[in-house]
């Protein structure tokens, strides 16, 4: 810190340039809160909402039965058969569980970024990340609300398959968008692959 | 004033802090509007995007995840236009030196975890030469954008800026003083 310089000579930085950073983010800080005020519906994560929010466990489903059994590494060097029953997350579905699904008809939505979608996806997959939910919601619309929905991104800690969950359940209802079974795949889509079951490429 | 001293002016200061404010103003541009990679929500794409980093606990830090959410963009945008203006550059400079710090530890860490997915949310749908996955890539483009900031934080705004000598709205203390 330099002391105040007497007119007619060079001024020191430092100080001012701190207070005036500071200013900046402290103007910037006003502005985000005044922004934030005009939302009219507090910003909710998949999980971590009010009960009410979260779509309710299938009936007849199961989930791991501890969470701590999920291995990534050990994930990696699976394929074939041995994927279908790894266990996933609290409150995902396994992949036998999805493949189950999959042969009933479930609406299967891939949450992963479009790139990655074109390369390859799940067969008959909708490619729908959060940002389009809301965005694409008559599209989503000529879905029978009672079809089962499946939601994967690559799989483990991947937050996409969540964000594009709490879109559907919590904003969607507003929109019309009432499925009553939504689902998240605990494994991704290269554990599906790997695990021998449909895939197409392209981005339909 | 020396030809040297314009020199570097006009051919590094103004050109390294119009880079460096432009995509500032570009990244929250993309943070607050842009609708094709937020949809209609920005703010909550941008929210969820930090939850993805894994950095945060989304139940425990809520607040602040949502905080930084609305407040990053703003601070972005707020030090992109005096940069590019050319007034209060050093300060300028100093918060995207920090948040640039920020924001590439943050990619460095992703690279880091194998186990963690995250999408940049940098600058929306525009994440050239980078993908939207984080890789080595976010964090070289991040380094080279701190060198950048530095720069200007010890040259300052440079002779063709509002706050240049003779331009009438020269800062008070300390932004030209080399």
């Amino acid at each position: 810190m330099r002391r105040p310089t007497a007119p007619g000579t060079r001024p020191g930085f430092c100080m001012p340039t701190i207070v005036r950073a500071l200013a900046l983010v402290g103007v910037a800080g006003l502005i985000g809160v005044g922004h934030s005020l005009t939302r009219e519906r507090p910003i909710a994560f998949a999980g971590t909402s009010a009960p009410d929010t979260q779509p309710e466990p299938r009936e007849g489903f199961r989930t791991s039965p501890d969470p701590e059994t999920y291995n990534a590494s050990r994930v990696d060097t699976l394929s074939g058969d041995d994927l279908l029953d790894e266990p996933v997350l609290e409150g995902m579905i396994t992949l036998r569980e999805a493949r189950e699904l999959f042969e009933q008809g479930a609406l299967f939505l891939d949450s992963r970024h479009l790139e990655n979608f074109e390369l390859g996806h799940i067969e008959g997959a909708v490619w729908m990340p959060a940002s389009e939910v809301l965005v694409r919601a008559e599209e989503l619309m000529a879905f029978d609300p009672a079809t089962p929905v499946v939601i994967y991104c690559t799989g483990g800690t991947c937050d996409a398959s969540h964000n594009t969950a709490s879109r559907l359940t919590t904003y969607g209802p507003d929109l019309g968008l009432d499925f009553a079974d939504v689902r998240i795949l605990g494994l991704g889509y290269e554990e599906w692959e790997r695990a021998g079951l449909p895939t197409a490429e392209g981005d339909q | 004033m020396s030809a040297a001293r314009w020199g570097e002016s006009i051919l590094i200061q103004t050109p390294v802090r119009l880079v460096v404010g432009g995509l500032f103003c570009l990244a929250a541009y993309m943070k607050l509007f842009d609708r094709v990679w937020a949809g209609n929500d920005p703010t909550l794409t941008f929210a969820e995007a930090i939850k993805g980093y894994h950095i945060l606990d989304p139940v425990m830090h809520h607040h602040a995840i949502v905080t930084a959410a609305y407040v990053i963009p703003w601070v972005e945008l707020l030090a992109g236009l005096l940069l590019v203006i050319g007034i209060w550059a050093r300060p300028a400079a100093l918060v995207s030196l920090v948040l640039l710090a920020g924001f590439t530890a943050a990619n460095a860490s992703v690279v880091l975890r194998p186990d963690v997915s995250a999408s940049c949310a940098c600058f929306g749908s525009i994440e050239w030469p980078c993908g939207n996955s984080i890789t080595w890539c976010q964090v070289g483009r991040n380094a080279v954008l701190m060198l950048m900031s530095a720069y200007i934080l010890w040259r300052g705004a440079g002779l063709v800026a509002l706050e240049a000598p003779g331009s009438g709205t020269r800062a008070a203390a300390g932004d030209l003083d080399d």
